[in-house]
């Protein structure tokens, strides 16, 4: 028979409830961890020594390669060198050996001196040689314990994902058979683009200032953004519009260019000096060589996209980014029932929003490391739902958080994905 | 027709080993079976035969269950050349970047292992993995029809081995709470940022906390490492890094910690979160491999970050707050129930059926 579990305090089995919920929870610790970080509860750079730290013990532990030692010999080759008579000795155990010694020595001396010249006119080549051997040595000893297995990790995974991309372009072979191209073309041929685009008689410029805002509001509202990648270039803007954020970036220093479907607003950013090219997002991205891009941006971009074509960018975006790049981004959230009634379908060319829970699922299957979401453009103070003053019953009030958050979440929601 | 499995490398309290012998349980039910292995642990002699026995005396018609785990070009030479037919069971294999510099010729088995798996491929008459998360690198390597098939694992067994007398007094004696991990101590596991964590933790938020790391070291050089930054960090009064310990040791363990917590950054499965839950010990581990597929929202798996700042405030939050604690420890029980032996053992037989 088996004992009944083991002696220790007893708990009814409560279901966890919201309060207790895991997301909540590690939001809830994250703040914690802010809080007493602001109260100096932890010394600045806590984290980084203790990381730092255990790399120290990890590498004075860490023998070579097994080598054998290469070094000490080539020490003592130096040490040898040069050569000299004055080095070659003349001691004798026999009574006066030492006298005979030097008068042979001295008979022979410039015999010895050109013999030794010759040899030291070989020892000194040689022995650069050896060093330049011994460095070759120590460099391949290097790659084959640290860069080999890193690099076949990296082509294991990458094939795994290829593998994926493969198979999943083969399940939709069937329902897609006006594409005969394969799995490469199904990657650049989304149903949106299947879908006549509209052609629309009023200006896109005009429809952007309308609605998206001007040039000086859109720079004061992704200055943030871009600060964040101002040691991440080169960037591609995808959906760059009239390039706002490729300006930010060139005011940073930072290498960037934008494509963008759009002629027109892509004149307007050539106007400008900037670096724009009227291309297919995916398509732009297909023709990079991988691991080439230090940040990938697409602000407002995916919710005109088909579900395959966010699908296929972010695999794309994992192959093109460089390992520690980034990946930005930003679109509606579509937890806010408030941007269904004021925004989301004031532009026609919305296809449909894309959830952040999806979104961080796409980006961790894809083999990011750390997938951050930041919440952005709350509803304007005067239209969320006023708490009462204090004279109603509490209940009342926790009805109106409630409402709350469920209709005046923020708009937009900026994903940012590590490589 | 007889049905025989094959290990790499065989040691108790090894995984892998445990599984086959699970298996073999059951295999027996319909006939002879046996497990065989390249290397053998001295103490499994009596249990396990070696590759050579079954080269011999094989034969073609005979069903051979290969578990994998790790690279070996001999056993993948003989899996290409034996003619009979193979059903691969997939345990995972941990990614060879974890031990690039600290110990290449292992590194290199690792990756030897992947690279086996893809040849194996058209070899394998049909692949079962032991978790949805292996499963998926099994289909990204080609394979098709990968069967799910749970570990056999009995977890109920740990439970009822009487705690070690000695262990569990030292334990008793302890004023502060306890936070254990089990489980290989091997970069992977990321023991390392637990100890980075408990220090935060003992030295900021719950003086007087211990910390316990059991598990074989396999690696001298990564273990002295740990003991090392356990001593670098004032550590060496509150924790202790005992290395493998007899069950009954480690039952004492169990039954005094007050929560597990486990860095580890690749599991296919994760045994110990599910000996945690069984005794009543809340969990916080990390969203790697196949944990949370284990823990199935029973306990707080915190996001891949290795900020041992928030690993720390996550400890000392199970560990303070009472209500959260009923709350994992009530559906840690009710997901250690989903891991019933049966279960897995009925699975198992009906995957075989369609082979064998």
């Amino acid at each position: 028979m088996i004992p009944g579990p083991p002696k220790r305090p007893r708990y009814d089995p409560v279901v966890m409830d919201e309060a207790h919920d895991v997301d909540d929870l590690v939001a809830r610790l994250r703040e914690r961890v802010e809080e007493r970080r602001r109260q100096g509860a932890y010394p600045p750079g806590l984290e980084e020594d203790l990381a730092d730290h255990f790399r120290r013990v990890l590498l004075e532990r860490a023998e070579r390669w097994d080598t054998p030692d290469l070094r000490g010999p080539l020490a003592a080759l130096q040490q040898a060198l040069p050569l000299s008579q004055a080095r070659i000795p003349v001691d004798s155990s026999l009574p006066g050996g030492e006298v005979v010694h030097r008068a042979i020595g001295k008979a022979l001396s410039r015999q010895t001196q050109g013999a030794l010249q010759q040899v030291q006119g070989f020892a000194g080549p040689a022995q650069q040689l050896l060093e330049r051997i011994v460095a070759v040595l120590e460099k391949l000893a290097q790659d084959v314990e640290v860069e080999i297995p890193r690099h076949l990790d990296a082509i294991l995974e990458r094939q795994a994902l290829q593998e994926r991309q493969l198979a999943a372009a083969g399940a939709g072979a069937g329902t897609d058979s006006g594409l005969a191209g394969g799995p490469p073309a199904r990657a650049m041929n989304g149903a949106h683009r299947a879908v006549a685009p509209l052609t629309p008689w009023y200006s896109s410029a005009r429809f952007e200032e309308e609605f998206r805002g001007g040039r000086e509001a859109l720079m004061e509202r992704y200055a943030d953004l871009a600060e964040r990648l101002r040691h991440s270039g080169p960037v591609l803007d995808i959906g760059c519009g009239r390039g706002e954020f490729l300006e930010l970036m060139a005011a940073n220093g930072v290498e960037a260019w934008g494509v963008d479907l759009d002629a027109e607003l892509v004149k307007v950013a050539t106007d400008r000096g900037l670096n724009v090219s009227q291309a297919d997002g995916l398509r732009t991205l297909e023709g990079l060589d991988d691991a080439s891009l230090g940040a990938l941006v697409l602000i407002q971009v995916v919710e005109h996209l088909s579900a395959q074509d966010v699908v296929d960018l972010v695999a794309l975006a994992a192959a093109k980014v460089r390992p520690g790049g980034q990946v930005c981004v930003e679109t509606v959230n579509p937890q806010s029932l408030y941007v269904f009634a004021r925004a989301f379908w004031i532009d026609p060319t919305h296809h449909h929003p894309v959830h952040p829970a999806y979104l961080t699922f796409l980006f961790r299957e894809a083999g990011f490391s750390a997938v951050d979401i930041d919440w952005r453009s709350p509803p304007p103070a005067d239209e969320v739902l006023e708490e009462s003053s204090g004279d109603v019953p509490e209940v009342v009030d926790a009805n109106v958080r409630r409402l709350n958050q469920l209709l005046f979440a923020p708009q937009d929601y900026l994903l940012v994905a590590r490589r | 027709m007889e049905i025989h499995q094959l290990v790499v490398s065989a040691s108790p309290g090894d995984a892998v080993t445990d599984a086959a012998f699970g298996f073999r349980k059951l295999l027996r039910r319909i006939g002879p079976s046996e497990v065989f292995a390249r290397y053998i642990d001295p103490r499994l002699f009596d249990e396990v035969h070696s590759l050579p026995v079954f080269e011999r005396c094989s034969h073609p018609g005979d069903l051979l269950l290969y578990h994998a785990s790790i690279g070996e070009p001999e056993v993948a030479r003989f899996l290409l050349s034996w003619p009979g037919r193979l059903v691969l069971v997939y345990h995972n294999i941990t990614p060879a970047r974890y031990f690039a510099g600290l110990d290449p010729a292992f590194a290199q088995l690792l990756t030897q292992g992947r690279v086996e798996l893809a040849l194996l491929r058209e070899r394998v008459e049909m692949a079962m993995a032991v978790s949805r998360y292996n499963a998926a690198e099994l289909e990204a390597l080609g394979y098709e029809d990968v069967r799910l098939c749970p570990l056999p694992v009995d977890v109920d067994r740990l439970a009822g081995v009487a705690p070690d007398p000695a262990a569990a007094a030292k334990l008793a004696a302890l004023e502060g709470p306890l936070v254990l991990f089990v489980g290989q101590l091997l970069p992977h596991k990321r023991p390392d940022l637990l100890l980075s964590a408990f220090h935060v933790l003992s030295t900021y938020l719950i003086p007087g906390a211990h910390l316990a790391l059991l598990g074989p070291g396999r690696q001298a050089r990564y273990h002295s490492a740990l003991v090392e930054l356990a001593r670098e960090l004032g550590l060496l009064h509150s924790s202790t890094i005992p290395g493998w310990v007899e069950p009954g040791v480690l039952a004492a363990y169990y039954r005094q910690a007050a929560v597990f917590a486990t860095m580890s950054e690749h599991e296919g499965v994760c045994v110990p979160l599910l000996e945690a839950m069984r005794f009543d010990v809340p969990v916080v581990a990390r969203e790697f491999g196949a944990v949370p597929e284990t823990m199935g929202g029973a306990g707080v798996v915190l996001p891949p970050s290795d900020d041992p700042l928030l690993v720390a405030e996550a400890l000392a939050e199970v560990l303070t707050d009472e209500a959260l604690r009923g709350a994992l420890v009530a559906r840690g029980r009710s997901r250690v129930g989903d891991f019933g032996l049966e279960a897995a053992e009925a699975r198992f037989l009906s995957n075989l059926a369609d082979v064998a």
